[in-house]
Formats: structure tokens, sequence, C-alpha cells
């Protein structure tokens, strides 16, 4: 199994790195974000049950986890005991084009579920495929989608 | 810029941190087997310890007062003692609770269900959990009354002996009060403590029913 899941996971490891940056982006520790979500996908892994694709329950997993972590952060503060605030953008900036980073500063702007609901668009999840990830109809995702992709588009557009 | 350029963007973004097969799946075999060196696995290391300790402080505090009143060829505790050792148990209680809440909900995570059911359950959670501590704080304050009601009676040498003007006793007596006001305190605290994300996750919810 273990084995199994390591080729999955090796496979759809990119999944982990853009759930890291979406939510974890500023932090200083950002191995321990991404290990943990591994740690949770694997402890979630004899649940799978290959009714839906690996990268699809991959995505509901780590976006839970993700989720979960900064709701327990804002409860416990020192949970983490990192610093949160916006300390390492010279160092983005070195490795992502300028395009990269002002879509990164613009889907940070977001709330954390629109930014689940970008990053599923982004990787081209159908309307289908991405309501039920997040639990809503198609006809919200839809609305919600376009909603979303204006603000960034505009957020970029401006310049800020 | 279009819909389309955005999605190269954000590909590009995941290819650049992609790592060499072999290194990556050693990593990833590392990291499940060990279940993390880092910070996470630490922290819950950290809650479990401070479980156990806090449980086994709060049994063996009772346990020692308990023979302490049975072996009578030692002294009795004083009543100031008592009340001394029992705001130390009240102590105990508080954090044993703290604990407890801390460690259900790491272990509450890993869950393949929507983003929304997985909201809803967490919601279920807060409020069961809620209760069962309502329950914990009147158990333990039975047990607090139980142990007051004991000592008064020994120390004091009787129910008519007992001097209720004695500041010790007063508080002792306050004690008895317990059940009643410290599960009402840790309802309240709880309620304080997770006021915030009971909040965001009920906003969250109604965005995802809303268009």
């Amino acid at each position: 199994m273990e084995k199994e899941f390591t080729e999955l996971l090796y496979r759809n490891q990119g999944i982990v790195h853009k759930i890291c940056n979406l939510y974890f982006r500023n932090r200083s520790h950002k191995d321990d974000y991404r290990q943990e979500l591994i740690i949770q996908l694997w402890k979630a892994y004899p649940k799978f049950s290959n009714k839906s694709k690996f990268s699809t329950w991959m995505y509901r997993v780590c976006l839970n986890a993700a989720i979960d972590i900064l709701r327990k952060e804002k409860t416990q503060p020192k949970f983490t005991e990192y610093d949160t605030t916006l300390g390492t953008i010279t160092d983005h900036k070195k490795e992502t084009s300028d395009n990269q980073e002002k879509l990164h500063q613009a889907i940070s702007r977001l709330t954390d579920i629109d930014k689940a609901i970008i990053t599923l668009y982004l990787d081209e999840y159908s309307y289908k495929e991405i309501a039920e990830i997040v639990g809503m109809s198609e006809t919200n995702t839809g609305v919600k989608i376009n909603r979303i992709k204006s603000q960034i588009l505009k957020t970029i557009q401006n310049g800020n | 810029m279009e819909t389309k350029d955005l999605k190269n963007i954000w590909n590009a973004l995941a290819d650049n941190q992609l790592v060499d097969e072999k290194l990556a799946k050693e990593n990833i075999t590392e990291i499940i087997s060990k279940k993390g060196k880092g910070l996470f696995s630490k922290m819950t290391k950290k809650t479990i310890f401070d479980y156990w300790l806090y449980l086994i402080g709060l049994i063996a505090v009772p346990l020692a007062t308990t023979m302490v009143h049975l072996n009578l060829m030692k002294p009795l505790p004083t009543i100031q003692a008592y009340v001394g050792i029992v705001f130390v148990e009240l102590y105990l209680i508080y954090m044993f609770i703290n604990a407890r809440r801390k460690l259900n909900f790491i272990e509450s995570s890993n869950n393949s269900l929507s983003i929304k059911e997985s909201l809803v359950e967490m919601q279920k959670k807060l409020k069961k959990a809620i209760n069962r501590e309502y329950r914990l704080g009147v158990f333990f304050g039975i047990g607090i009354i139980l142990l007051t009601i004991i000592q008064l009676v020994i120390t004091g040498g009787g129910l008519s002996n007992i001097d209720f003007t004695s500041f010790p006793t007063m508080i002792a007596v306050l004690l008895i009060a317990t059940p009643f006001i410290l599960p009402m305190l840790l309802r309240y605290e709880f309620k304080l403590r997770y006021s915030r994300i009971t909040k965001d996750i009920k906003q969250t919810i109604n965005e995802l029913e809303e268009i």
C-alpha cells in the first residue's frame, strides 16, 4: 500500500505544492505544512475507494486539511509559533515571474473557500467536479467562479 | 489578460517546484514512515503528553487526599490545606479539559468529505464538545462536593461542631456550589475561545449556500 500511495502521490505532487503556495505561502517553514498535508493524505488513504480520481480525492483531503490548520491557528496562535506576516516576498520574486507574483497576490486576498474554488478551476476541473469537492451546487459554482475570475483579473490589471 | 493566461501562469508555479523522482519518493516514504519530524508531529506529541500528565495528576491528587483521610495514624489536613488542594485540583481539571480539547481538534483533520460537509461535521463536533465538557464539569464538581463535605465533617469533628465563621470553612462551603459553577464556567470559556471559529464556520457554510 505504501508503494502504491508513494507512486500516486509523486505523480500528483503538484497538488500539494499548489495548496501550500495557496494557503501557507508566506510562512517561514512551509515544509512543515507540506509534510502535514502528506501525513493527512496517508492517514486518509485506506478510505480511498477509487470511486473518484485520485487527484480529485487528494484535492479534497488537502483542502480540508489546509483549511483545518488555518482554523486551528486562529484559536491557538501558538499552535505553529510561526510568523504569519508577509516576510519573504522578495525571495519569491527571485523564483517567480512578475505575472506569477501578481496572480499570487490577487489570490492571497480571496477567502479560503474562494482560493479552493479558483485553484480547482485553474487546474481545469469541471464545474461539476468543483461543486462536488467544495460542496456547492453546480450553478452556484459557475456564478462563484465568474465572480472570482473578475476579481482576480481586475486586481492584476490594476497592478496592486 | 485572459483566463487561459491565468491557467498557464498557475501551472508554471507548480512545475517550478517539482523535484527529482527518486528524491521525491524517498522523501514521501520518510515522511509517512516517521509521520514527519516537523512541527505538527511535535505539537501532537506534546498535546498527548499534556493530556496524560494532567489526567494522572487529576487522579493522583484526590487519591492522595483520600489516603491521608483514611490513614488515621497521620494528622488530618486542616481545612486551609484542603481548600488549597481543591484549587490545585480545579487547575488540573481545567488543564486536562484544555488538553483534551486540543487533542480532539488535532485528531479531527483527516477526511475526504467535501469542504462543506467537513465544516458541518466540525460544527456538530463543537456542539458535542461543549456538552461533553459541561457534563465533565458536573462530574468533577460532584466529586469535589463529596470530598469537601467529608473534609468539613471530619476536620470539624461532626456537622454540629463546624465553625462557619472561619474564612477557610466559608471557602469550603462555597466549594459545594462547584457542580453548578464549574460546568457553566467551562461552557462560557469554551464559547469565548471558539467563538471566532464558530462564527467563521457559519459564515463559510453560508458562503457556500448563497449564490
